[in-house]
């Protein structure tokens, strides 16, 4: 049984390299669909708006102080970038417990984002994450073009620049 | 389709009825794949202990499933059940061979945790891997989790691994269906609630089968299925029925069935518990009733009530730049339990704050949904330049108006052009002791994406039985980039100087911790130093984690 842990040690260590090569391929996939409710008890289907521009899907909760610290830059960049087709769903991951507190939070603070709730935590299974946040950018055709785990001070610049590069207009202004 | 998924759902010993295409197409797979053997039959597995079902729809046999799954009770559905069984046969035949795609492209996706752990005392040594898998095509989904404890850090004399997790999903606009395990919330949670959450070692999974549909404003879910019991057994069997109407865009009401049965235990009957809600949703306002009733014991459970009732009600209310919350809870017999005494089905809100610094989760309060009643009411404002402010406030009593635990917390937070300060004050009571947690934070930017952050957190406590001491925690934490951060945490307590009953208890504690981010879909951590015990809480759950002295990497993946 001795040599048991090692050996386990090497099929994981063997499995996440097989995943990380697996992962360059990520990109390009299409985004499992989901339904959720928004914060109007309305249900938002993800397959419903693919068409009009990327969509920016970050997993949050209350009790995840980098996910707070990551809505107001998301919610800058939806201001900034909506009329020109970008979607924001800040999909909270708040439990049962702390579901009532979302829609308060949210509205105090002004967001226009679009927040949907997934108090089952369906979507961290869908997405394999057990990290938030949890970013995901799609195309408009709902195929995954990037995905990241945390936030720290600084990534929302990259977000931008791979948002700027799947905008409309900027595809049509570089085709002209 | 892939083989894989083939194989997933196929085995061929007994004859039975099965269209020629299906032959055909099975006998084409295994040529290709180079297997001689003459293919009989096609059988669908249900993984519930003592429940199988086939594609044939009248070849129900109980005992055949016993030979797949290991010894188990015999099913003791009645016809409900059985036709839940004979659905998903057809739902996944019809998937498969009619309705599929054959163009349809496959994914794989995945993600990984290990966690690894070396104690400096005594060389110990624990391993723990979860791998997730899943394959999807189209509307079809299947996948997996392998899980590995070596040993087991809530029990470090048990190894083990295995794949407690697997499903196969069918899913579209208006029905998804799964069968194998699956997690589950019904309304708030006062029904019914299967939840993983590693990081209490929690994971209450269902086993069994769940179909959800949906036509214009309405829903419906019925389940049936076993969960892991404490003793590591699937024993009882959960029936479940949820129904959702939405009679106006603002309006939404529910109801939520459940019984629960336990066939071995001989002399019990079945228990029921029963929810209704409503919810009103506007631009600003929230409204949020949910009321059950339990009924059924079991006679050997000391605790366990014959009867119960369970209400919660919320509000959320949204003035400009101004939101406030209140919550309402009165529980009383309302556990839903296992005949093990003690696994539960429901978690109902508990009402109490969930924190994120350490000192405030150290004496938590943990949900008692068989006697508490309480409010907590909260408010959050933002006042511009002056900040953003936090006031909560919660108060839970016994049936008998016995305070368990009341807490008021303050936070006021404000973010400056490179930084951002923060400061709390939590008061909390509890019958054997009272405390005062106070909590500062500075966070500062030197370049684009280089920052340092300081926390202090102090925690004055004053028990019953336990006397009067002070703990102190420092934080400081430097980030030279977006994906690489050092933190370093120091803990003083003068509990052990205080009370002479253990003077040689550790006074204080010192970590490291560096985190990096390894591209974009790997995050990995490595801790060394000494860390104080406390409890890991989620939802009303709490975990406690002894102290440790050692070195501790973690590693999560996403593929």
């Amino acid at each position: 049984m001795r040599f048991l842990r090692p050996l386990v040690v090497a099929v994981i260590v063997l499995l996440v390299s097989y995943g990380s090569v697996c992962a360059a391929e990520k990109e390009g996939r299409p985004a499992s669909d989901f339904t959720l409710r928004d914060l109007g008890n309305k249900k938002v289907t993800l397959s419903d708006l693919y068409g009009d521009g990327p969509i920016l899907i970050s997993l949050w909760a209350l009790w995840c102080r980098p996910c707070l610290e990551e809505l107001p830059h998301l919610d800058k960049m939806y201001r900034e970038y909506k009329d020109r087709g970008l979607q924001v769903l800040a999909v909270s991951q708040d439990s049962p417990r702390s579901l009532n507190k979302v829609k308060s939070y949210i509205k105090s603070r002004k967001y226009a984002l679009r927040v949907l709730t997934d108090s089952n935590a369906d979507l961290t299974r869908k997405f394999k994450t057990k990290l938030i946040p949890y970013t995901l950018i799609l195309d408009s055709e709902g195929d995954i073009v990037y995905s990241r785990t945390g936030y720290r001070k600084g990534q929302e610049k990259e977000l931008e620049e791979i948002v700027l590069g799947l905008l409309k207009d900027t595809q049509e202004h570089e085709i002209d | 389709m892939t083989r894989s998924a083939f194989l997933f759902l196929i085995s061929g010993r007994k004859r039975v009825r099965i269209s020629g295409s299906w032959l055909r197409r099975l006998r084409q797979w295994r040529e290709a794949k180079g297997e001689s053997r003459e293919v009989t039959g096609v059988r669908v597995h249900y993984w519930v202990s003592g429940l199988a079902f086939h594609l044939s729809p009248f070849s129900f046999h109980p005992s055949a499933a016993r030979r797949i799954a290991g010894p188990g009770p015999a099913c003791a559905l009645a016809a409900a059940c059985r036709w839940i069984a004979v659905l998903a046969a057809a739902v996944i035949s019809i998937a498969l061979v009619s309705g599929r795609n054959a163009s349809a492209e496959t994914y794989w996706s995945g993600g990984n945790q290990l966690e690894y752990s070396l104690a400096r005392e005594g060389g110990r040594e624990i391993l723990e891997d979860w791998f997730d898998m899943e394959w999807s095509s189209d509307d079809l989904s299947a996948g997996l989790r392998y899980e590995m404890f070596h040993p087991h850090e809530m029990s470090p004399d048990s190894t083990n691994h295995g794949i407690p997790f697997k499903y196969l999903n069918y899913s579209s606009r208006t029905m998804t269906l799964t069968v194998g395990n699956f997690y589950t919330l019904f309304g708030r949670g006062l029904a019914l609630r299967t939840y993983e959450d590693r990081g209490i070692r929690k994971d209450s999974n269902l086993e069994g089968i769940k179909l959800e549909m949906t036509s214009g404003p309405a829903g419906i879910t019925l389940l049936s299925g076993k969960t892991l019991n404490q003793r590591g057994e699937h024993r009882d069997l959960l029936h479940g029925l949820d129904i959702n109407v939405e009679p106006l865009g603002f309006l939404r009401a529910g109801l939520s069935y459940l019984s629960n049965s336990a066939p071995r235990q001989p002399g019990t009957r079945t228990h029921e518990l029963t929810t209704w809600r409503v919810q009103l949703a506007t631009g600003s306002f929230d409204l949020y009733l949910e009321k059950g009733n339990r009924s059924g014991s079991w006679d050997f459970c000391s605790t366990d009530h014959d009867q119960g009732r369970g209400f919660y009600g919320a509000v959320s209310l949204a003035l400009d730049h101004v939101g406030i919350s209140v919550e309402h809870k009165d529980y009383r017999g309302f556990r839903f339990l296992q005949s093990d005494c003690a696994t539960e089905y429901n978690l109902p809100p508990a009402l109490i704050r969930e924190h994120t610094f350490t000192l405030l989760n150290r004496h938590p309060h943990e949900l008692d949904s068989d006697d508490e009643k309480g409010t907590q009411v909260e408010i959050l404002a933002s006042a511009g330049p002056l900040g953003d402010f936090l006031i909560s406030s919660s108060k839970t009593d016994n049936q008998d108006g016995r305070l368990q635990f009341q807490e008021t917390y303050f936070q006021w937070e404000k973010t400056l052009e490179s930084g951002q300060v923060l400061a709390a004050v939590d008061f909390a009571k509890r019958p054997e002791q009272n405390q005062i947690t106070l909590v500062g934070e500075a966070k500062t930017w030197f370049r684009e994406e280089m920052s340092v952050k300081a926390q202090l957190q102090h925690q004055h406590v004053d028990g019953l039985s336990i006397g009067q001491y002070d703990d102190d925690l420092f934080l400081v934490e430097f980030s030279p980039s977006v994906d690489l951060s050092f933190s370093l945490i120091a803990e003083y307590t003068n509990k052990s100087e205080l009370q002479t009953s253990d003077p040689g208890e550790r006074t204080n504690w010192l970590h490291g911790i560096v985190t990096r981010s390894i591209g974009t879909h790997h995050y990995a951590s490595l801790m060394y130093g000494t860390r104080q015990a406390g409890f890991l809480c989620a939802g009303g759950v709490c975990r406690y984690e002894p102290a440790f002295d050692g070195l501790e990497f973690k590693l999560f993946s996403t593929f």
